[in-house]
């Protein structure tokens, strides 16, 4: 099994640094999308299936925690995923993402096996591809710490 | 003078740990910031609590070190864009990590990064007075860096 992932960053760097660790992590990736902030990145779901999303928090336009509400009250979104991946990292801003539905947090600076490890459970797979289904269990939400 | 010495002490170390976990540049500390031909400024504010705002300069050198590590390019490969994006992620995780490191209890809003080039190198005269701002240095193999925080109030 494969996945589309979209990556929420408004840092180009950062989103071709998170493509880059998930293209050699072995997690299979059939598209991967890219938005800017959080308004590009809803078009971006407008018009594809997207089995993932990694948003960072700190974005113009539309920050992460806005996009992550919108994506769980929307009724063709709210059961994608979403990982947070931000700098903002206080003991609140980690209970706000997860209380408002976010399923993983990275916490940046990251290694590239932080962002494998949180992938892979978020997605309910295990590391040699096999769906295990069980994306919906809260209890799958990592946070993790460097 | 003792919270200055856990804000220096603090920052430090996350300097030190983005720098090597991110951009894969080990720094020593400095003295004094090592002059270089051109010098690049990424800023990011931070409002909460505490607020003020936090201005990394770069050496040219370094920061075409850090696009090099960070996104696996050669100099001919990068645009002015990978170094501009590269130096203000680098304030931005700088910043957090280094208020999360402080507190982690407390919660800060942080700015989009600013980025400038031919930004003026700190000097003596722009140094610490009465721990505000604090001025560190560093050095590596592709130049220096200097860490300028300010405090403007809660």
């Amino acid at each position: 099994m494969s996945f589309n992932i979209l990556i929420v960053d408004d840092s180009n760097a950062m989103r071709s640094v998170i493509r880059k660790i998930i293209s050699m992590s072995g997690f299979r990736v059939d598209s991967c999308f890219e938005a800017g902030n959080g308004r590009e990145a809803l078009s971006v779901l407008s018009s594809n299936w997207v089995d993932v999303i990694l948003s960072d928090i700190n974005m113009p336009e539309m920050n992460g925690l806005e996009f992550l509400e919108t994506v769980r009250s929307h009724d063709l979104y709210h059961h994608i995923p979403v990982i947070m991946v931000s700098t903002e990292g206080s003991t609140d801003r980690i209970q706000e993402a997860f209380e408002n539905g976010a399923r993983g947090f990275i916490k940046k600076p990251f290694l590239p096996e932080d962002i494998r490890k949180v992938l892979y459970q978020v997605v309910g797979c295990q590391e040699d591809g096999e769906y295990g289904g069980n994306a919906e269990n809260p209890s799958d939400s990592e946070e993790v710490d460097f | 003078m003792e919270e200055t010495q856990r804000i220096r002490q603090t920052l430090k170390k996350s300097i030190f740990e983005v720098f090597e976990k991110m951009f894969f540049v080990f720094l020593e500390p400095a003295e004094t910031y090592p002059a270089g031909k051109e010098v690049l400024k990424a800023s990011i504010r931070f409002r909460g609590p505490r607020s003020g705002t936090l201005d990394l300069l770069f050496a040219a050198d370094l920061s075409m070190r850090m696009v090099q590590n960070l996104l696996l390019k050669e100099p001919d490969e990068m645009s002015e864009r990978d170094v501009e994006d590269c130096l203000k992620e680098s304030a931005n995780v700088v910043c957090g990590n280094f208020l999360r490191l402080f507190d982690s209890s407390l919660t800060f809003d942080l700015s989009i990064p600013g980025f400038e080039r031919n930004s003026e190198a700190p000097g003596e005269e722009k140094g610490e007075q009465a721990g505000n701002p604090v001025v560190i240095h560093f050095q590596s193999e592709d130049g220096g860096l200097s860490a300028v925080l300010r405090e403007t109030g809660s």
